[in-house]
């Protein structure tokens, strides 16, 4: 598959404080990813640089092989960011109005329809909106728009269960008829872990860990029984977290388990759960082995 | 619709509250002046109510690169698109404001100095009225775009560390053309080339050349402007 965006060693400090730490991603055409991390991780920092709205202090940025010079904004990119700073006097459908002509695959029905479908007024000024029905306005500019890839920075903030799930709904059945790359920061990774196809979590500036999705779901389990048991289990296991209440263990791991493994997890009555991604994403993103 | 014409709907739109409030402003002093003249308080001649309204101007190139830049570059424009589309505002502000002086000053001088009172006119102070329609026209649309240029380099320049530098060398330069004779004579003949040649080719020339070079620094530091 054709690379559609690619950073090298991309750094970027804020005085003395290290926000980006070389940086290596690889975004595939027509994949949707994710993009986790705590807050102050630098998911906000590294999509400002890659939309051209901040510069890097060393490393590269290449859309579709095209190095993005210092001042220029990637023709392909649409980024909705996280705290949209539109006109606040404006209606929703001026701002759509204004947003159009930037992008080239534009879809005015589309547009129409998402502001059936997430219940948002044209008409109403956007200073006068919700929290939520602001993220929805940059949602509808980021799924109208249609660019061959969209970046959203925690697009479902302030949206109801409801409307989350609206929303990733309208994304997967567009995404079908009209793929592209979507490339997302979020803290809620089992809402989003039906449609991302591969993750890169940050920590400190870093890449901590990119994997595809379903590796991560294989590869995630919580192991509990006598301490001892569990402690001899795990020996060469990577374990990124570990309760023990009185003499009964609870780890969880980050690691292939084979059929064998599973089978002698049994035979020391131990057992082996799958982990919920909300948990794992916590226990890594803290780091370390988590003992508690 | 095209990217420069939604840009200049939505500084219109931006502007629109501030035009209310300054119009609003003129009309309450216009009144207040009116007063004051009739009751014969004050009998001095007034400044032309367009030429007030048309300060307007100046205030527009202090709102746009302040608010509008981040707005804009949130909806997906890029720097050049911004940069683009508030020379065209500045362009369309200028027609419309020149258009309106133009008008104002034939209903001002053949009505309103003849039956109300006398005003001053910058038409006429700076001789702008000396070519005809299109020179009175061409006179302050060059003049206009010239003084926006230069304001909005200023207020597009303060992020950066050379628009402090900027900052500094005009704060010393200013005050001291102003002190020494020959220095202030030299600022006289400067602005009389940009401002008020008496050919209007010549003007039309170096004050787009002016225009252009401010214009560049202006977008010199765009370029280098974060979101």
């Amino acid at each position: 598959m054709q690379v559609v965006l690619e950073t090298k060693n991309l750094l970027k400090n804020y005085g003395s404080t290290e926000a980006l730490k070389n940086i290596n991603i690889q975004l595939e055409e027509n994949r949707i990813y994710g993009l986790l991390g705590r807050n102050g991780a630098g998911k906000t920092t590294f999509l400002n640089l890659i939309s051209g709205s901040i510069f890097q202090d060393e490393g590269d940025i290449q859309f579709y092989g095209n190095q993005l010079k210092r001042g220029e904004t990637p023709k392909s990119l649409c980024y909705v960011k996280e705290k949209n700073l539109f006109f606040g006097g404006a209606k929703v459908i001026d701002l759509l109005e204004y947003a159009a002509p930037y992008y080239e695959n534009w879809d005015w029905d589309f547009a129409n329809k998402l502001l059936k479908l997430f219940e948002l007024d044209p008409n109403k000024k956007f200073r006068k909106l919700s929290r939520g029905m602001e993220s929805l306005v940059g949602i509808t500019i980021g799924l109208a728009s249609r660019a061959p890839i969209t970046a959203f920075d925690e697009p479902v903030l302030g949206l109801d269960p409801l409307m989350r799930e609206k929303f990733y709904n309208i994304l997967v059945e567009d995404f079908a008829e009209h793929p592209r790359t979507i490339f997302m920061s979020t803290h809620l990774i089992d809402e989003v872990s039906k449609i991302v196809e591969k993750i890169y979590i940050m920590e400190s500036g870093s890449i901590k860990l990119s994997d595809d999705m379903e590796n991560i779901k294989n590869k995630s389990y919580f192991i509990s029984g006598k301490n001892t048991e569990v402690e001899s289990f795990l020996q060469d296991k990577n374990m990124i977290h570990r309760e023990t209440h009185g003499s009964i263990a609870i780890a969880a791991i980050f690691d292939t388990l084979t059929i064998e493994e599973k089978e002698k997890a049994a035979a020391m009555e131990l057992t082996v759960d799958n982990m919920p991604l909300q948990k794992f994403f916590s226990y890594y993103a803290i780091g370390g082995d988590g003992n508690e | 619709m095209n990217r420069s014409l939604s840009i200049v709907k939505a500084n219109s739109n931006i502007l629109k509250f501030s035009f209310f409030v300054f119009i609003l402003a003129v009309a309450l002093q216009g009144v207040l002046d009116t007063v004051f003249n009739m009751s014969g308080i004050n009998d001095t001649i007034g400044i032309s109510v367009a030429n007030v309204i048309t300060v307007f101007l100046l205030v527009v190139p202090l709102i746009l690169p302040l608010y509008f830049f981040r707005r804009l570059l949130s909806l997906g424009a890029s720097r050049k698109d911004y940069m683009n589309g508030i020379i065209w505002t500045y362009v369309f502000y200028s027609i419309i404001f020149s258009l309106f002086n133009m008008i104002w000053y034939f209903f001002e001088s053949n009505y309103l100095n003849a039956s109300v009172r006398e005003y001053f006119n910058i038409m006429a102070i700076f001789n702008w009225d000396r070519s005809g329609v299109v020179g009175m026209f061409l006179y302050q649309f060059f003049s206009y775009l010239l003084v926006i240029s230069f304001i909005n380099l200023l207020v597009t320049c303060y992020k950066h560390v050379l628009g402090i530098g900027l900052y500094i060398v005009l704060s010393i330069v200013i005050p001291v053309s102003m002190a020494i004779g020959t220095l202030r004579e030299g600022v006289g003949i400067g602005l009389s080339y940009l401002l008020y040649n008496p050919s209007i080719v010549m003007q039309i020339v170096f004050s787009s050349i002016v225009t252009i070079i401010l214009f560049y620094f202006s977008w010199w530091f765009i370029k280098r402007r974060e979101v």
